[in-house]
């Protein structure tokens, strides 16, 4: 099972750095989220994605003795996808300015601009 | 090593700003004030912090209790408490040129708010004890970056903006999944723990090119060029004293926690790319900001070069040198660019007659740049050359890097400053306000007085070298010290 995540992950990692090597700036962006998820999707595999009980300690004993899913792993996901949605609607947003201002949908169309203030 | 909750105050000190400038965004004055006096405030208590590491040594906050290597925990040294001074005193300096150049309307749009958000992550980066906390402040302080780097909402910003955000977001994604696979391979992201283990090949790449690219080493230093100078300089001299030092430090803390040595090598090469690059791409740049960016790879790339020969007395030394002295010429550019409305260093004329007070600044900012002596450049160049000593080859990149930068400084000033108008001098372009004039010149000063008083005697610049010296890879491994509260 972990060789079968393990392919999709590279799969994912394949299709989010075509997407960001394509011109135009919205598959950029679905580029970015597809590479987010991959890593994401990363640790959990490397983690041991199996059917496992929570860690949780039972009553009377001081600590764990059987299996449990590793937490922490949960935990960095968990904190990734979040970070992840609010870059990436930030992201959203910025390209949707410069579309707006610019009317340019290529990433090479950029203008290599210095500000004036 | 002392339990407290001293590195937990001074980091929560820039949230609490952030969040009452968040909250006042409708009263200017009030902004103005908050941030200015919270801004001293934060400095002060940065600075009481580095004393009493200095003095006690290091200081633990775990939060909530939890063991610091499981739960979430802070970790003040001597170096990473004097880059928080240093982050401080940016803050402040920058903030107050910020004050004297924002026009209402950008102010009411959070931008005093935002750099607090910016400061806040940086500190997190700074004291963050694992490598996911690590993460996570990087994620705070770019998603605060990309705000104020597309802050005004110009279409050069937003151009400038889109490639920075980019490459970041890349980045990220390495970072992380580097984290991911470190703690696959090792079980452990405390990085007291990584340093017995050792961070196995995979995850080091990952991590390796997540922190060269954010601390703008060649090859991954393209970006800095083609986005900073759409900001504007105040927001340029924020990010180019602070957001590459902390991909410096990154680099300084965990490669000596990477079980191979070779990447040892190839950030020393990287540097060594980066110093060539820089010094090339900066001279013949007509534009300042673009000159003064790629003069920050190239100085990056001595930092780069300090690190990968575990040289933290010379690192820390070049630190404290390039951000005051490049946050410094970038407010410089910046007054040089609004004096004479003119963005092309050898369209500006006159500049020394216009303003001998800026004229001053720039001279002693640019002589620390290229490390002329006294000042602290030279120090740090000096001890970066001499730690170099039996590598012929390095020492000749060093005084080639050198040479380039104080070419390109002399270039500066010859045409701007140096040349005579041809036209008589009439009102200034764009005149500030005596009150803005006012803050603009205390935030300028500053960071001017900071750089001299730095560079007086190698008596005063001593604490940043011990500093330096004081770090031992990674951070507090000696168990022998633990004394638990």
């Amino acid at each position: 099972m972990d060789a079968l995540y393990a392919v999709v992950v590279g799969f994912l990692f394949a299709i989010g750095v075509y997407l960001i090597l394509q011109r135009p700036l919205v598959k950029l962006l679905l580029g970015i989220a597809v590479l987010g998820n991959a890593a994401n999707l990363m640790i959990f595999v490397s983690s041991g994605a199996r059917r496992l009980p929570p860690p949780l300690i039972p009553d009377g004993e001081k600590v764990v003795t059987t299996p449990i899913a590793d937490p922490i792993a949960q935990a960095l996901i968990l904190t990734a996808i979040v970070i992840g949605f609010g870059v990436l609607a930030f992201a959203v947003v910025l390209v949707h300015r410069v579309h707006q201002t610019s009317q340019i949908d290529g990433f090479d169309e950029l203008t290599e601009g210095v500000g004036t203030e | 090593m002392i339990y407290t909750n001293l590195p937990a105050l001074v980091l929560a000190t820039p949230l609490v700003l952030a969040c009452l400038c968040f909250a006042f965004a409708r009263r200017r004055r009030v902004v103005q004030l908050v941030s200015l006096l919270g801004g001293v405030g934060w400095l002060a208590m940065a600075a009481n912090l580095a004393m009493q590491v200095h003095a006690q040594g290091t200081m633990v906050t775990e939060v909530g209790g939890w063991d610091r290597h499981y739960g979430i925990s802070f970790v003040a040294d001597q170096l990473g408490a004097m880059m928080v001074v240093l982050a401080a005193f940016i803050q402040l300096a920058v903030g107050l040129a910020a004050h004297a150049r924002l026009d209402r309307k950008a102010e009411a749009f959070w931008y005093h708010g935002l750099t607090y958000c910016l400061a806040f992550g940086v500190t997190g980066a700074f004291l963050t004890a694992d490598l996911f906390n690590l993460f996570v402040w990087f994620e705070v302080l770019l998603i605060s970056s990309f705000v104020l780097m597309v802050h005004g909402g110009s279409d050069q910003q937003l151009a400038g903006g889109m490639k920075y955000v980019t490459l970041n977001l890349i980045s990220s994604v390495m970072f992380l999944a580097g984290c991911g696979l470190t703690y696959a391979h090792t079980g452990t992201l405390s990085f007291v723990q990584l340093a017995q283990v050792g961070i196995p090949d995979g995850p080091a790449a990952l991590l390796v090119l997540a922190f060269m690219l954010k601390a703008s080493v060649v090859p991954l230093a393209f970006w800095m060029p083609a986005s900073y100078p759409a900001a504007p300089t105040y927001t340029i001299a924020l990010f180019s004293a602070l957001l590459t030092k902390v991909g410096c430090l990154a680099l300084l803390r965990t490669l000596g926690l990477l079980q191979n040595e070779i990447w040892f090598t190839v950030l020393g090469i990287g540097g060594v790319l980066s110093i060539l690059v820089g010094s090339f791409g900066l001279i013949g740049q007509a534009n300042l900001r673009r000159m003064l960016a790629f003069s920050s790879v190239s100085q990056v790339g001595y930092i780069a070069i300090a690190i990968a020969l575990q040289q933290p007395a010379v690192v820390a030394l070049l630190i404290v040198n390039h951000a005051l002295a490049k946050g410094g010429l970038f407010l410089v550019a910046g007054e040089m660019e609004r004096l004479t409305g003119q963005t092309n260093y050898r369209d500006m004329r006159g500049l020394a007659e216009r303003s001998p007070a800026l004229t001053w600044a720039f001279a002693v900012l640019a002589a620390s740049l290229a490390g002329l002596p006294p000042t602290l450049g030279f120090f740090a160049k000096w001890d970066w050359l001499s730690a170099m000593a039996d590598r012929p080859f390095l020492v000749i990149l060093g005084l080639v890097g050198s040479a380039a930068t104080l070419y390109g400084m002399v270039d500066v000033y010859l045409k701007a400053f140096a040349a005579p108008s041809e036209e008589p001098l009439g009102e200034d372009v764009n005149r500030l306000s005596r009150r803005r004039q006012w803050l603009m010149n205390v935030g300028l000063g500053s960071m001017v007085v900071a750089l001299v008083a730095l560079s007086s005697s190698p008596v005063v610049n001593d604490p940043v070298r011990q500093a330096g010296a004081a770090f031992k890879g990674p951070l507090v491994s000696a168990a022998t010290e633990e004394v638990r509260p």
